[in-house]
């Protein structure tokens, strides 16, 4: 028996260009053109209860309207959707809640619109409250509500309304990461209880954790399913085969501040790992890294300071390195020249990071005002590319397991 | 069913402020409309109801008791045209009934219809009207009117899904409409002309109806009753089959 079946679903969406155009664009009756889009095709599967399937994929790729399928807010266009029980979703992070009544009155709405008696709503109220951490605000109109307080608060729900199917879509990532550590817990507990889970993230450590299978989604076909590891897996490769790395000049959050180079003394380029130019560098964990910054001083500066940094996209500052931190001094710069940064066994596990390197004043001041001799916030992408034995997370170092037994211990 | 009661009372709560006092105002409009319009008509001396005619009541009882039943029509209508519209946010969540949300409107509508007839029957009374067993015809009569108001929701709710201008165009619709049904003006006024028109108007038999057993006291004429009837159920006929034509695809057209 299956909780969930999926066979042969297909979906076609009506795209109609400028669809609310007006009478005078297109005229009262007639419709707009109309073009076919499928954003499922042929997607098969089923979910034993008590199950959790993850499905991950770029944006775009078919997730969102697969769940909204299985909840049965959308029909499929072809196949059919078997869901057994009572199926809970959270499709969208205002999960269908009223902005003017307060967090407990939806609360009340959202459980008897899912079909729930208002006495077990009523029963499960503090629950609910404790479960979403929103006391403080829950007799507040939701529209005072942030985005992440209403994930909290749909989430909570959801999860109280003993559903037999829990459908969410993406919602918890936006929750912050305390909450989606007990939205997991949550999810988890539900499972034991034989609760059927399907939920589709970007998180992708969260998924790993939660579902037993995962399903890559590429332009509506499934590309990948199996387990955690082999899809996460299967996920990357196609991410940076697709030559999907964070494209180049792809704002960034939490840099350096915007500076205004004074251009005394000017980066006139930069190679890294013999490239000149280095907008996208590939490095295996664990092997070198060298940095070149040639230079071109136009008058005599005895204060430069050097700086080199990675960022990841998302704005964590992952490292850096400065010329006064490793206590060289340049003494007085004149004329051209090249400052070098070499790792013998760059440790960072894989991913795409933007380097950013500069020429300050001073180590500090200059830094935090953004006079900057010269500065190239996003100078290229170090993508970084791990083996499994390198080790999970951001940063890998040599490492050795080892195991004694016995006498030896 | 217990979900519909459950939308018409969330509709009721919501539909001022979101505010348990909002439900409040579910009683105080009506009273206030009905109140307003009798203390006009009612005290200033002037306004005669019968052009000419001898007739049971003043301007203002005889107005009053059209405009119950067209309060009903008007405000369901109006507020169902754009009911898909307006929870889509649900609709794109929840796998419901989509007719559950136009025929919401239309029962906190109903409720709000039920409170100004009482309000009315009471004022009625204490001005020294008897009450007769002719009052107990309302509820058939609110049948015929419930079939309209809930046909023309669900059809303009669908139509409005197809295009957004419709909801608008239902609201101007309401003024000519207005007019053009028997409520400020008995029948007889209306010129031989114009008369096939009037007839034409499902509502103007309910609304006739309404006045003859609450106000001049004889039982209403069963032939514009029962078209207003036969439309009605057209109407939600046809309704009912816009809703199976346009529900597979509701959610993602809105």
């Amino acid at each position: 028996m299956s909780a969930v079946v999926v066979r042969n679903v297909s979906k076609r969406f009506a795209v109609r260009r400028d669809p609310h155009g007006g009478v005078r664009k297109r005229g009262f009756f007639s419709s707009p053109p109309v073009e076919d889009f499928w954003a499922l095709r042929d997607i098969d599967f089923t979910v034993p209860p008590g199950g959790a399937l993850g499905i991950v994929g770029a944006n775009g790729s078919g997730k969102s309207t697969l769940l909204q399928i299985v909840a049965g807010v959308l029909a499929p266009t072809t196949g059919r959707v078997e869901a057994t029980g009572r199926v809970i979703s959270i499709l969208n992070p205002t999960a269908g809640f009223h902005p003017d009544l307060s967090g407990r009155a939806n609360v009340r709405m959202l459980g008897s619109l899912f079909g729930l008696d208002s006495k077990t709503i009523e029963g499960r109220m503090d629950a609910i409250i404790s479960f979403s951490g929103l006391d403080d605000y829950i007799d507040q109109a939701l529209r005072t509500y942030s985005a992440g307080m209403m994930i909290r608060l749909g989430f909570a729900t959801a999860s109280h309304l003993s559903p037999d199917v829990l459908v969410v879509d993406e919602v918890l990532s936006a929750g912050d990461l305390a909450f989606q550590r007990r939205s997991v817990g949550m999810a988890r507990q539900l499972r034991e209880q034989g609760c059927t889970v399907l939920v589709s993230t970007h998180a992708l450590g969260d998924l790993a954790t939660l579902c037993d299978r995962l399903m890559l989604l590429e332009q509506g076909a499934v590309q990948a399913e199996g387990s955690a590891d082999e899809v996460v897996a299967a996920y990357m490769q196609r991410i940076d085969a697709a030559g999907g790395k964070i494209a180049a000049g792809h704002p960034m959050i939490g840099s350096a501040r915007p500076t205004s180079p004074t251009k005394d003394v000017e980066l006139t380029s930069i190679v890294v790992n013999g490239q000149a130019s280095p907008d996208h560098i590939t490095v295996h964990t664990g092997e070198p890294l060298h940095v070149e910054l040639h230079y071109e001083a136009r008058q005599p500066v005895d204060d430069a300071v050097f700086r080199v940094q990675l960022f990841r996209n998302d704005g964590l500052f992952v490292h850096g390195q400065n010329t006064v931190r490793a206590g060289l001094d340049l003494g007085v710069l004149q004329g051209s020249g090249v400052v070098r940064l070499d790792y013998p066994a760059f440790g960072l596990l894989g991913g795409d990071y933007y380097l950013s390197v500069g020429v300050w004043p001073d180590e500090y001041r200059s830094y935090t005002t953004g006079e900057a001799y010269d500065h190239r916030p996003s100078v290229g992408i170090v993508h970084m590319v791990d083996q499994r034995s390198d080790g999970a997370g951001v940063a890998g170092f040599p490492a050795r397991w080892a195991h004694d037994t016995g006498a030896n211990a | 069913m217990r979900l519909l009661s459950h939308l018409v009372w969330w509709d009721m709560v919501s539909l001022y402020f979101g505010s348990w006092a909002g439900l409040l105002w579910n009683f105080v409009l009506p009273a206030v409309v009905i109140l307003a319009y009798l203390a006009i008509f009612e005290l200033t001396p002037g306004f005669r109801f019968g052009g000419g005619r001898e007739v049971v009541g003043g301007f203002g009882i005889n107005l009053v008791a059209g405009l119950i039943p067209w309060m009903l029509f008007q405000e369901g209508v109006s507020r169902a045209s754009s009911a898909f519209i307006d929870n889509r946010h649900v609709l794109s969540q929840i796998p419901l009934p989509a007719p559950l949300f136009p025929l919401a409107n239309v029962g906190s509508a109903l409720v709000r219809h039920v409170v100004a007839l009482g309000l009315f029957a009471a004022i009625l009374i204490w001005s020294g009207l008897t009450p007769t067993k002719l009052w107990l015809m309302v509820p058939v009569l609110a049948v015929p009117l419930l079939l309209l108001t809930a046909g023309c929701a669900l059809v303009f709710a669908c139509l409005t899904v197809l295009s957004r201008d419709v909801a608008p165009t239902v609201g101007v619709a309401m003024l000519p409409l207005f007019f053009g049904t028997p409520i400020i003006y008995p029948t007889y006024m209306v010129p031989e002309t114009l008369r096939m028109l009037m007839d034409l108007n499902p509502l103007s038999g309910v609304v006739v109806a309404y006045r003859d057993v609450l106000i001049t006291g004889r039982m209403p004429m069963p032939g514009p009753v029962l078209y207003s009837f036969g439309v009605g159920a057209l109407l939600v006929l046809l309704g009912v089959v816009l809703v199976r034509r346009i529900g597979p695809e509701l959610a993602e057209r809105l």
